[in-house]
């Protein structure tokens, strides 16, 4: 109890308490404004982080983190430009909500079950860290190859309308992740012997033209003919998702521990573990059809996951100094600067600063609701103005967040070649959500298979000779083979009702 | 502008054959049977299969209609040229920033958009110079993102 | 039309020019990083940017211009306008990617100003693995057919794939006597080998410290001259396999080639003060970074030695492009 007592002395100080608030302040500014990621607010902290104490250094990194994190979700459901791939497994909802006149109900919810998952994830990081971070130790090429066709699974059988469709898109994102040479064999494809085609197609841009742009485009062909949103300014945030709450509380634990336990994976994080977590709302919804149409339920679970995994994150990183994603990453190194260095040693030699550091996240978790309210708030009034005017300075934030991703007009270029080609695809039925993870996912998932198949020497048979990866595999040959079955049973039902 | 059942299964079946034609050239890593074609040549597969399933479930539902549904917007002169005005300004916006700099750059794009939509020009050169300074001062300051600079603005860096 | 905006702006440009030689620098800097927020060479850039900015007085602005295996970011190096507004960290692959036939962008194309790290490969294995020393290991390695065992811990051709090939050689042994599996940096390298994934890594052991103290990664050597100050207990090749094979990765500070002297001069003597600082030595002993200073001439000379080492091993290991 002492040790708790001595890390709450470093926390509740004003001076933390400041940067904790500052920094909080600061995220949900970068994270809202569409275009800007989380890492960058991260990467922007770090400087500033060298002239700090350790506490308030990891507090203002981890704070203004979680709070891009959740802001990443405004755009997304006003404007249905998601921050990151993660939000955009429920932006199709959380958008129709805000169509629907609801904007506040969608933000409540992610906000409110943001702030459950990453509670939860912390619970989890500070009671069952070192055994988590055993099982993630046993995660190699072939259990990630599973765990990422699962995810990409997952895409194709969420997206509404038909299956093919969704398996087009997922096409789409999954070659356009081929260009460039960030491959295993570190060979140029599709570059035409341009430079800045070397790095690929960077998802950010590709994420803002296929959402954003394609929504620009089809605002500036029907000019005022855009139903004005009705806003209920009256409605109560937090009541709202008291009865979310209610309703839905297996969807938020469910959501929480998968997310978790996918976060603490250092190879999968966010992303797969918020679609996993969609698929898995809308497979066990008792109105699976509503999905997709403006329906809270998916938000719930996959916003819960999502945040659940953004803490499952620092269990391998504290436990073993291993980075799951560039934010850890960067942490990582401010922790090695503050002179406390990440692995077992840590619990044992200044256990203080741990818990220091746990008691920050849940701090960070909590602070956002009050910070997000007023955020929703704020952000709600973007809705009143008109689109006449709202049009081209989204257009504008979507050229300058393409920019800012590499710094690099190329940014833009794939932004506008994205928002056509999103436009398209919407006009002819190809969901554009499963591109995006293809394209995120692709890089992964040829990662992983061809190193599987050269530490195997070309056997197959490997992907299912150790234990997790045989049972990972297996898990989504059953997923794959059920609509095939069910195609079957209902073909030869049909074929004997109608008579020939 | 949609394309019907059978056109989309054959486009995505040619562009699953395109994709295998393009990988043939992509080399193996030295010493393994896998490499640089192996992605491509397993999505060109996938691809075609689900060209093949699109076009084939139109065929047994007996639709055999060729081509591209027109939507009203593409009849409409209006409609269509304000849509290219927005997919120009962007290119307006690559060929220029480098040249003469974000601020202009950017008033440009936020002033020709806001007209083309009907904002009423008053309102709209406000808007245009607030909206541009805005972003200008988080993301080039506040945000360290390296804008082109324009020199005729350099008050503003 | 766009020509007039050009010749305008061209117009400002030149005055700006004739004004920045009293006064260079009057305006912020530009630091590009070819690789990505949270990685080592960005932590390198960043401190040292933040360092520059007190000494030049004006702001150095770290830019991560990332991917293609750092062929996109050296490239908006080499070609920006050799002002001394735009300078950047320049690493170890500007050695290699010319061999690989990926650009044609060298050294030469380079003004270096300092090199402020350098950090020695090693040999790590897993902690189970059941070897304890580099002897063994390299025992197993000889008596047992070409491709049993892996290694991993960079892209294809990358840093420490080209090491390991150089180390074999030496040994007397052919470059793909050990699999060298790709991947995306060291740290997913070093979790599959723990995770039963590969043999061993070939990379620094900075990279591998935080496994090595939760004695899950054993380092059987490092690949240097002499021993780490960071891992006192690590042997090197020459004391245990007598191999004298040494490489090692650097990252330097560095702008197009063609700077006016002047401008060179200040960031040079910038660059140094920045290195000297306390904030910049505790910064790399704290992360277990390896400290290098070398000016300009000896920087130059570094890369140039390496880049003619790395063009031998990779044309026999087969990674060079014919």
């Amino acid at each position: 109890m002492g040790i708790y007592l001595e890390a709450a002395g470093l926390v509740f100080q004003p001076y933390v308490l400041a940067v904790i608030f500052c920094s909080a302040a600061f995220g949900m500014f970068v994270g809202a404004i569409p275009g800007l990621a989380a890492t960058m607010a991260t990467a922007l902290l770090v400087p500033v982080t060298f002239f700090m104490d350790p506490v308030p250094a990891i507090a203002a990194i981890v704070t203004a983190t979680a709070m891009a994190i959740f802001a990443g979700d405004i755009p997304g459901t006003l404007l249905r430009m998601p921050g990151t791939p993660a939000s955009a497994a429920y932006v199709q909802d959380s958008y129709e909500m805000t169509k629907a006149g609801h904007p506040e109900a969608a933000l409540g919810a992610s906000l409110v079950f943001s702030a459950l998952g990453g509670i939860f994830g912390t619970l989890v990081l500070i009671t069952a860290s070192p055994v988590l971070a055993e099982v993630a130790l046993k995660f190699s090429s072939f259990e990630y190859f599973w765990l990422v066709v699962l995810g990409l699974s997952c895409a194709v059988f969420v997206s509404p309308g038909s299956p093919a469709r969704g398996l087009v898109s997922l096409l789409i994102g999954l070659f356009a992740a081929t260009i460039g040479i960030d491959n295993p064999a570190g060979a140029p494809r599709y570059t035409f012997g341009n430079v800045e085609l070397y790095a690929g197609i960077q998802f950010i841009p590709a994420m803002i033209g296929l959402f954003a742009v394609s929504e620009v485009i089809r605002a500036f062909l029907a000019r005022n003919e855009t139903p004005k949103v009705a806003n209920t300014r009256n409605a109560s945030i937090f009541r709202q998702q008291f009865k979310n709450l209610v309703t839905y509380p297996v969807q938020a634990i469910r959501g929480s521990v998968l997310g978790t336990a996918i976060g603490a994976l250092p190879g999968a994080g966010a992303d797969i573990a918020a679609w996993i977590s969609y698929a898995v709302s809308k497979k066990f919804s008792k109105t699976p059809k509503k999905f997709g149409t403006g329906h809270v339920e998916g938000l719930v679970e996959a916003g819960a996951s999502n945040n659940g995994a953004m803490s499952g994150a620092w269990i391998p990183a504290l436990v073993f100094g291993i980075p799951g994603d560039s934010i850890t990453a960067i942490v990582i190194g401010v922790l090695y600067v503050k002179g406390i260095n990440p692995g077992p040693t840590v619990f044992i030699n200044d256990p203080q600063l741990i818990y220091a550091v746990f008691i920050v996240f849940l701090l960070a978790n909590i602070i956002m609701l009050p910070l997000g309210w007023l955020a929703i708030k704020g952000a709600g009034t973007i809705l009143s103005i008109p689109s006449r005017i709202l049009m081209p300075i989204i257009l504008m934030f979507c050229i300058v967040g393409s920019f800012a991703i590499n710094n690099s007009p190329t940014g833009i270029i794939i932004m506008l070649v994205f928002g056509i080609i999103g436009f398209l695809m919407e006009e002819n039925d190809i969901p554009i959500a499963p591109a995006i993870l293809g394209l995120v996912l692709g890089p992964m998932l040829e990662q992983n298979f061809v190193t599987s198949m050269i530490k195997s020497q070309g056997s197959f048979l490997a992907f299912f000779e150790r234990p997790i990866a045989a049972g990972l595999g297996i898990f989504t040959l059953v997923i794959w083979s059920i609509p095939l079955v069910l195609l079957l049973v209902n073909r030869g039902k049909s074929a004997s009702v109608t008579p020939s | 502008m949609r394309a019907t059942d059978l056109t989309l299964g054959i486009l995505v079946l040619l562009g699953g054959i395109a994709i295998y034609v393009s990988a043939m050239g992509f080399e193996v890593i030295p010493g393994q049977s896998y490499g640089a074609g192996t992605m491509p040549r397993a999505i060109a597969f996938a691809t075609i299969g689900v060209g093949l399933f699109i076009a084939g479930k139109a065929l047994m539902a007996g639709d055999r209609s060729l081509g591209f549904e027109l939507r009203d917007w593409v009849r409409s002169g209006r409609a269509l040229f304000r849509a290219g005005t927005a997919l120009v300004l962007i290119v307006v916006y690559i060929v220029a920033a480098p040249f003469v700099g974000f601020t202009p750059a950017a008033l440009f794009v936020l002033l020709a958009g806001m007209l083309v939509l009907g904002t009423r020009p008053l309102p709209a050169i406000a808007i245009s110079i607030v909206a541009t300074i805005a972003i200008q001062q988080s993301f080039g300051r506040l945000l360290l993102v390296p804008l082109p600079r324009s020199d005729l603005f350099s008050f503003l860096w | 039309m766009p020509n007039r905006f050009a010749a305008i702006a061209t117009g400002f440009s030149l005055v700006a020019g004739a004004a920045y030689a009293q006064d260079y620098p009057d305006r912020p800097i530009q630091m590009i990083v070819p690789w990505g927020a949270g990685g080592g060479t960005d932590a390198v850039g960043r401190i040292i940017a933040t360092q520059l900015q007190q000494e030049l007085g004006v702001p150095v602005n770290v830019v991560n211009r990332t991917g293609g295996s750092g062929v996109v970011g050296h490239s908006a190096i080499a070609n920006a306008e050799p002002d001394g507004y735009t300078i950047g960290i320049m690493t170890i692959e500007i050695d290699m990617m010319h061999w690989q036939g990926l650009t044609d962008l060298t050294y030469e194309d380079f003004e270096i100003l300092a090199m402020v790290n350098t950090d020695p490969g090693g040999i790590m294995v897993s902690a189970d693995s059941g070897w304890d020393s580099v002897e063994a290991f390299l025992e197993s390695v000889k008596a047992e057919p070409k491709g049993t065992f892996t290694a991993s811990g960079t892209g294809q051709g990358g840093i420490w794939h080209v090491g390991m090939a150089g180390w074999l050689l030496s040994e007397d042994l052919p470059p793909d006597q050990i699999t060298f599996v790709p991947s995306q940096g060291a740290a997913p390298g070093i979790t599959d080998m723990v995770a039963g994934g590969v043999d061993m890594i070939p990379s620094s052991l900075a990279e591998g410290r935080s496994m090595i103290d939760a004695e899950r990664v054993l380092p059987l050597a490092t690949m240097s001259a002499e021993r780490q100050e960071a891992f006192p207990d690590v042997p090197t090749l020459a004391e245990t396999t007598g191999s004298d094979w040494t490489v090692a990765v650097w990252r330097t500070v560095a702008g197009p080639a063609g700077l006016p002297d002047d401008v060179r001069d200040t960031l040079v003597s910038a660059i140094e003060t920045a290195y000297n600082s306390d904030e910049y030595q505790s910064f790399m002993q704290e992360r277990g970074f390896g400290l290098r200073w070398a000016g300009p001439d000896e920087a130059t000379q570094i890369v140039a030695e390496d880049d003619a080492a790395f063009g031998e091993v990779m044309r026999q290991a087969g990674l060079a492009a014919e």
